[in-house]
């Protein structure tokens, strides 16, 4: 089953996030998922073994070592509600990854409320993952020790952060 | 235009006094109430209610001025060389004022507000806010950890603007920006905004300093998963103890 990896706000989404039946708060929309040209920027996964791939992608584009919360969707699920996904160039430091890129595209107000949805399910289900400056490290040391990412091309700040 | 911060020369052509003393002031005297700024006078009056009269200047408000007496080609405000200009019935002195503190405060704070209502913070990323906070620290120095609260105190109800600067806070090492920096992030941890909580726990994190550990058991934070993040932050702090 492939995966697609989206950071995310996790405090942007406030009560909602606790229960299902609280109607998605507009911060959540309009900064957490916030679109440009109609999309919603995401990181394939081929399964939950690939996945670190796609959130090396992810990290890869950050500037400094600091708690991210991500969310991990069901490409079949997204398409069941009509979503489109389109492969796209990344922005990432991890070049060998940029491929991985994808957008959830095209969305309308009707499919920002399905995605959102399908978010706020997962967040008052607890199926979101913090990742904290240690596993952060993890993440880059990996993507630097498998040549993904070249470690002089890190701002000053992870490199200093790395060779701590 | 306002004069630099940092005025070296001071002309005495005219004694001062200040009516929140009521002391007539003379460049002896001066000397001898700051001893040690002898080349800046430093007074405890608003620049905007000063006027000139005999060529006496006289501050007539209790604020915080860095100012001096120079010599009439000085570059001076406009408000203050009409003023003195007028009344001052040909003396030879006139007074030249830099921004007092409290405006420098206010010029910060508010240039800090107008960036973060234009941002958007997000984290893993440098924020337009941090980099105008560093600014800052290399500009005004020592004048930093009250610049800092005074925008805390002033926008405490400004939630963009309290995350913008505990995370500027955090990017600082941890012994730069004691104790104020770290006071504020424990006010975060009990705001009523769970956005400010984080920002508070993460700021804690960041810093990676031991002392994080007591001050992150001592609390509980809402919700659920918030007071996870503390629990991993100590296990994490722990480690780096």
């Amino acid at each position: 089953m492939s995966l697609l990896v989206r950071k995310i706000q996790r405090s942007k989404w406030g009560d909602c996030a606790e229960n299902s039946d609280v109607p998605v708060n507009a911060d959540a929309l309009t900064n957490c998922l916030k679109t440009t040209g109609d999309t919603l920027s995401v990181w394939f996964a081929q399964d939950d073994s690939d996945l670190d791939s796609a959130k090396i992608a992810l990290i890869g584009t950050m500037s400094k070592l600091e708690k991210i919360d991500i969310i991990v969707l069901d490409e079949s699920e997204l398409a069941a509600n009509d979503v489109v996904l389109a492969e796209t160039p990344g922005i990432t430091l991890a070049k060998p990854l940029v491929d991985r890129h994808r957008d959830l595209a095209r969305l309308s107000v009707i499919e920002m409320m399905k995605v959102s949805s399908i978010i706020q399910r997962k967040l008052v289900e607890g199926e979101t993952e913090r990742i904290g400056k240690p596993e952060l490290l993890r993440l880059f040391k990996k993507a630097i020790d498998n040549g993904l990412i070249v470690k002089s091309e890190l701002s000053d700040d992870l490199q200093k952060a790395l060779n701590k | 235009m306002i004069p630099s911060e940092t005025t070296s020369e001071i002309i005495w052509g005219a004694p001062l006094s200040t009516r929140a003393t009521g002391h007539v002031l003379t460049s002896p005297q001066i000397s001898s109430v700051f001893p040690s700024r002898s080349e800046i006078v430093t007074f405890r009056a608003s620049f905007g209610e000063a006027v000139a009269q005999n060529g006496n200047v006289r501050l007539r408000s209790i604020n915080h001025v860095i100012g001096n007496v120079a010599s009439t080609n000085q570059d001076i405000p406009n408000r203050f060389s009409s003023s003195t200009q007028s009344e001052s019935k040909g003396s030879a002195s006139s007074v030249s004022l830099v921004p007092s503190n409290w405006e420098i405060y206010e010029r910060c704070r508010k240039r800090f507000v107008q960036i973060t209502v234009a941002e958007e913070i997000e984290y893993g990323l440098v924020a337009p806010s941090e980099v105008l906070l560093g600014e800052y620290f290399e500009r005004y120095g020592s004048l930093i950890g009250n610049i800092v609260q005074h925008i805390y105190l002033n926008e405490i109800g400004n939630k963009s603007v309290l995350i913008a600067l505990l995370k500027s806070l955090s990017t600082r090492a941890y012994r730069s920006v004691y104790p104020y920096a770290q006071t504020i992030a424990v006010a975060a941890l009990a705001s009523h905004n769970v956005e400010v909580r984080e920002a508070g726990v993460r700021a804690f994190e960041n810093w990676g300093h031991s002392e994080g550990i007591g001050v992150l058991k001592e609390l509980i934070v809402t919700p659920r998963w918030l007071d996870e993040y503390r629990v991993e932050t100590i296990e994490y702090l722990e480690t780096l103890a």
